[in-house]
């Protein structure tokens, strides 16, 4: 599962890619000849008003392709503070696991197996991909791949099967020194662990055999679209100017001595634009600068990119803020060409209209409040695991207020695990319209038909104790209120306003929310029942962030009984079926049936999410920049596509 | 042999005033400094600020019936006008009653921790002085040690851990407070234990805890008093540091250091009224309790009062 918390802004960590998406599980598909022009980028559809056709939901507009001359020079983009990349090998470590380090960076120079992402929609762009859709036999055991023969490394030799297998053959090392030093290894799940053997029967082909059967779709999404093959035939040396060393794949000695000179040199971050293994890429650029002390960074194309791009490509620019205000007036100021307002700025976007194109599209993720349904504290585990409160608590919730009053209209709503918008291939029906709609009312009317006397503005008592209908249920004995701790991360503000807002509602029905503030680190570290057994009965809801979704959107691992990430030890066994069946069945359909459960059971409150380029906020860029649409509008999830865009002056 | 005689000296001049200024009849200390006090325009302009808050904060919404509870979406960010005197909040209440509830903690942490910080220090001050030697350089390096811990952080990891409250924000200021005072009292005891009051107090039978209660800490009163004015002050800028930086009060306590903040992150947008008033408010009753302190310690010593 390649699945990550998202919480404040520095920590914001997803890697928009990975994982394809909806081919079929046992397609296959012919080797791909793309032309190396922006013909074949993602799909986008126009309309004559010379915008690409409006996506629902969305902020902005984004215009078509400029049919003009194209102009070379270098493009300017903002980085948000704390967003300076700090590893370069693709091997990426769980310390440096961020989208601005490796969707940003790492993949403009060393691509993954398969792009997972077609503008906002969380699928595969196969033109973008350096392998064909995989082939599965043997029940679901056996999967199979070819290189495409049109990606080339810089040095002009071919991406074969050889380099797939080195960077295999590293990735245990690496694993085998220490879980922490590749950021997408699960124990137990997914690649290495359920792959029994490895082997490339041809230079383009590689054959994996599983322990037992998956699901074909997860596993090509959260396994195979983790692969960043590496050039073997440059890369295999334990020493700067050392012999090549050959044994990689059957010594794992000499792996390890691979992995550890590599790694040591990735840890160098003052040579990364000098140091000539890094200038070996697959991607379309190469590093020609880089600044230690602020991150700040400038690519150039690399000429021998076998993928598509623009016919004039130009240089770019990762351009460092130290704040968000610091962005934005540089923005104002138009002395960057691409860059974000933030949320807190959005009324004063209209005036850049005359120099910037503006978009915004949230993410596709889901933002929540955890329960924790191990809180005994006034037995709030007894209460919170009544279907019919956390029924009530989501109708006091009101997504469509939030995204008015505090995205200033940038958002998308989220009733479950699957958001609304950026739709999806695996959306159930009920992730699109609300199941429990704002409704005070409702709420109430819930409350008082299991046995609760509500009184607004006060506290709600239990009137009816048992277990019958009409009764507040089992576990809630007489006289027990309505009244909890919610915890909420000070950043960014959204999350505290939501809450605020939302224990406000509460309060009008008679529930009552004690509210304090905490920090993403504190919370993730101390109130997180698997591994801060201590501080169970500390905290009844937290809200720290959330998660962002593969474009498979299992929530295997948060919402499973044994998942290392279920916060607040949500146990459903039909929930444990349904995500159990989504990695290991081979039913297409699986994960759509686990999310439309989850987002009827809500094991936390799913909130709206905002629009979320460069993590948070609009995206703009001069009018003077083009490209094909999806090349922006995949800014908006974590995407960058910097080869397709262009100058037209 | 020469004589000293009546006709060498000056004549008695009656109508001349004395030197040192008018003498009048003997009024008390506390009357003169009274007198004192009333006669500084600015500690009379303090003093009226100050009362105008505590009326405005806590009788305030006796009378003004603002929202500042229900958070209502569709009224956010709303300018001045019918309804909301000084505009909405970016959650749609009243900002009015904003101030005034955020006045109330904002006095009541201020007045709290003062109180706190000046019966600890004046304590552990009067005890140092008096006592001396091995007591008073124990004491001491206590108080060192203690200036030497940034405060703010560690008033920051108290609140992330046990949350916050004004009873609980009170106790941590004045528990990080005490310490200015007890260096402030001490010292004063110490010029006050040599005096023949206290001399005589001793040759009476007076005990260690009757000197300080009966003797020290009243002639140490008017220094405590001026100590408080400015641990108010002090009090209520943390409390706005904190609210600032997302650690103060939550929902529906409110603070005007998280107002402030709040309004910050808008003033680009043109949301003056989330930001100015809210200012004004810390600024004008930080500088009233100055203005009171300074006029208080001169009205109080003797040294500095005018005749």
């Amino acid at each position: 599962m390649r699945k990550r918390i998202v919480g404040s802004l520095a920590l914001v960590a997803v890697g928009v890619t990975a994982l394809a998406a909806c081919s079929s599980s046992s397609s296959s598909s012919s080797s791909s000849s793309t032309t190396p022009t922006s013909s074949a980028t993602p799909s986008s559809s126009s309309t004559s008003s010379g915008t690409a056709a409006a996506l629902p939901g969305q902020y902005g507009s984004v215009p078509n392709e400029a049919t003009g001359p194209e102009t070379a020079g270098t493009i300017t983009v903002a980085a948000p503070p704390n967003a300076a990349p700090t590893w370069i090998l693709p091997i990426v470590t769980g310390a440096a696991n961020s989208v601005f380090t490796v969707p940003e960076f790492d993949y403009q120079m060393y691509r993954p197996l398969y792009w997972l992402l077609n503008g906002v929609e969380p699928k595969e762009t196969p033109a973008m991909s350096l392998a064909n859709d995989p082939v599965w036999s043997n029940g679901d055991k056996t999967v199979t791949f070819t290189l495409k023969s049109n990606y080339k490394w810089s040095n002009g030799q071919p991406v074969t099967s050889q380099d797939v297998l080195f960077w295999w053959y590293l990735m245990k090392a690496a694993i085998k020194e220490s879980p922490a030093n590749w950021a997408y290894y699960t124990p137990g799940l997914g690649v290495p662990d359920q792959v029994k053997s490895i082997t490339a029967p041809n230079s383009s082909t590689v054959v994996l055999n599983l322990t037992a059967a998956v699901n074909p779709v997860w596993f090509q999404e959260d396994s195979l679209g983790a692969i960043q093959p590496m050039p073997s035939q440059s890369w295999d040396i334990d020493a700067t100017g050392g012999k090549p060393i050959t044994d990689w794949a059957t010594n794992p000695a000499d792996a390890k001595k691979i992995y550890d000179y590599l790694s040591g040199q990735a840890k160098s971050l003052s040579t990364y634009a000098t140091n000539p293994l890094w200038q070996i890429v697959d991607g379309p650029y190469k590093l020609s600068s880089f600044t230690t002390s602020t991150g700040a960074f400038t690519m150039v194309p690399n000429t021998n990119y076998g993928g598509p791009h623009a016919t004039t490509e130009s240089s770019w620019q990762s351009v460092p803020f130290t704040s968000d205000a610091a962005e934005f007036n540089a923005v104002k100021s138009g002395s960057i060409d691409i860059g974000y307002v933030p949320l807190t700025d959005l009324p004063q976007a209209t005036s850049l209209t005359s120099s910037y194109n503006e978009f915004g599209y949230s993410d596709f993720g889901w933002s929540y409040v955890a329960y924790n349904f191990k809180d005994t504290t006034s037995d709030f585990n007894n209460i919170i695991d009544k279907l019919y409160i956390r029924q009530a608590l989501a109708h006091l919730e009101d997504e469509a207020g939030y995204i008015h009053a505090f995205f200033y209209g940038a958002g998308g709503q989220g009733f479950g695990p699957v958001p609304a918008i950026p739709q999806s291939p695996y959306s159930p029906s009920n992730a699109l319209t609300d199941p429990y709609p704002f409704s005070t009312s409702d709420a109430a009317t819930i409350l008082k038909d299991n046995g609760w006397n509500v009184v607004p503005n006060g506290t709600d008592t239990c009137a009816k104790p048992g277990s019958g209908a009409g009764e507040c249920g089992a576990g809630i004995a007489a006289g027990t209120k309505l009244e909890w701790n919610v915890i909420y991360n000070t950043s960014p503000a959204i999350i505290g306003e939501q809450v605020q807002d939302w224990a406000s509602q509460a309060r009008s029905v008679g529930i009552t929310m004690n509210l304090s503030s905490s920090n993403f680190n504190y919370m993730i570290e101390n109130y997180n029942d698997p591994s801060s057994p201590k501080t169970i009965d500390k905290w009844a809801m937290e809200d720290f962030g959330g998660f962002t979704d593969s474009t498979y959107p299992t929530t295997f691992g948060v919402f499973n009984s044994t998942g290392s990430s279920n916060l607040g030890g949500y146990a459903d066994p039909e929930a444990d079926k349904l995500i159990t069946a989504s990695i290991s069945s081979s039913n297409p359909d699986a994960v759509t049936a686990e999310a439309e459960y989850l987002t009827e059971q809500q094991p936390g409150l799913f909130q709206p999410n905002p629009d979320s380029a460069f993590a948070s906020g609009i995206l703009v860029w001069k009018k003077d920049v083009s490209g094909p649409p999806t090349s922006f509008q995949s800014l908006t999830q974590y995407g960058w596509n910097p080869e397709f865009w262009f100058l037209t002056s | 042999m020469s004589q000293i005689g009546a006709g060498s000296l000056p004549p008695l001049d009656i109508t001349r005033a004395p030197e040192g200024g008018e003498i009048g009849p003997i009024q008390s200390g506390w009357r003169l400094a009274v007198r004192e006090f009333a006669q500084n325009k600015l500690a009379v302009l303090g003093l009226g600020i100050l009362i105008f808050f505590v009326v405005f904060s806590f009788v305030g919404p006796v009378f003004y019936h603002g929202n500042y509870l229900t958070s209502n979406l569709i009224a956010t960010n709303l300018p001045p006008g019918a309804g909301n005197p000084l505009g909405t909040s970016n959650q749609g209440y009243d900002e009015l009653a904003l101030l005034m509830k955020g006045g109330q903690a904002a006095l009541e942490v201020g007045f709290f921790s003062a109180a706190i910080a000046i019966t600890l220090g004046a304590l552990v001050g009067a005890i140092s002085g008096l006592a001396g030697g091995i007591v008073d350089a124990v004491l001491m390096r206590i108080v060192d040690v203690f200036l030497s811990i940034p405060f703010l952080f560690i008033v920051l990891i108290v609140a992330v851990r046990y949350g916050a409250s004004v009873l609980s924000l009170s106790l941590l200021i004045g528990a990080f407070s005490w310490l200015v005072p007890a260096r402030l009292v001490r010292g004063e005891v110490l010029t006050l234990k040599v005096r023949d009051f206290v001399s005589a107090a001793r040759v009476a039978g007076s005990g260690q805890g009757r000197l300080i209660s009966r003797h020290l800490l009243p002639n140490a009163f008017g220094l405590m008093i001026v100590n408080v004015t400015f641990q108010v002050a002090d009090a209520i800028l943390y409390i706005a540091a904190l609210g600032f930086l997302g650690f103060g009060l939550h929902w529906p306590n409110q603070d005007w250091g998280d107002l402030l903040s709040n309004g910050v992150s808008y003033i680009q947008d043109g949301y003056w009224w989330q930001v100015y008033p809210v200012g004004a408010c810390i600024v004008l009753v930080v500088i009233a309790c100055n203005l009171i302190g300074d006029a208080l310690r001169d009205s109080l010593d003797v040294r500095l009062r005018r005749r």
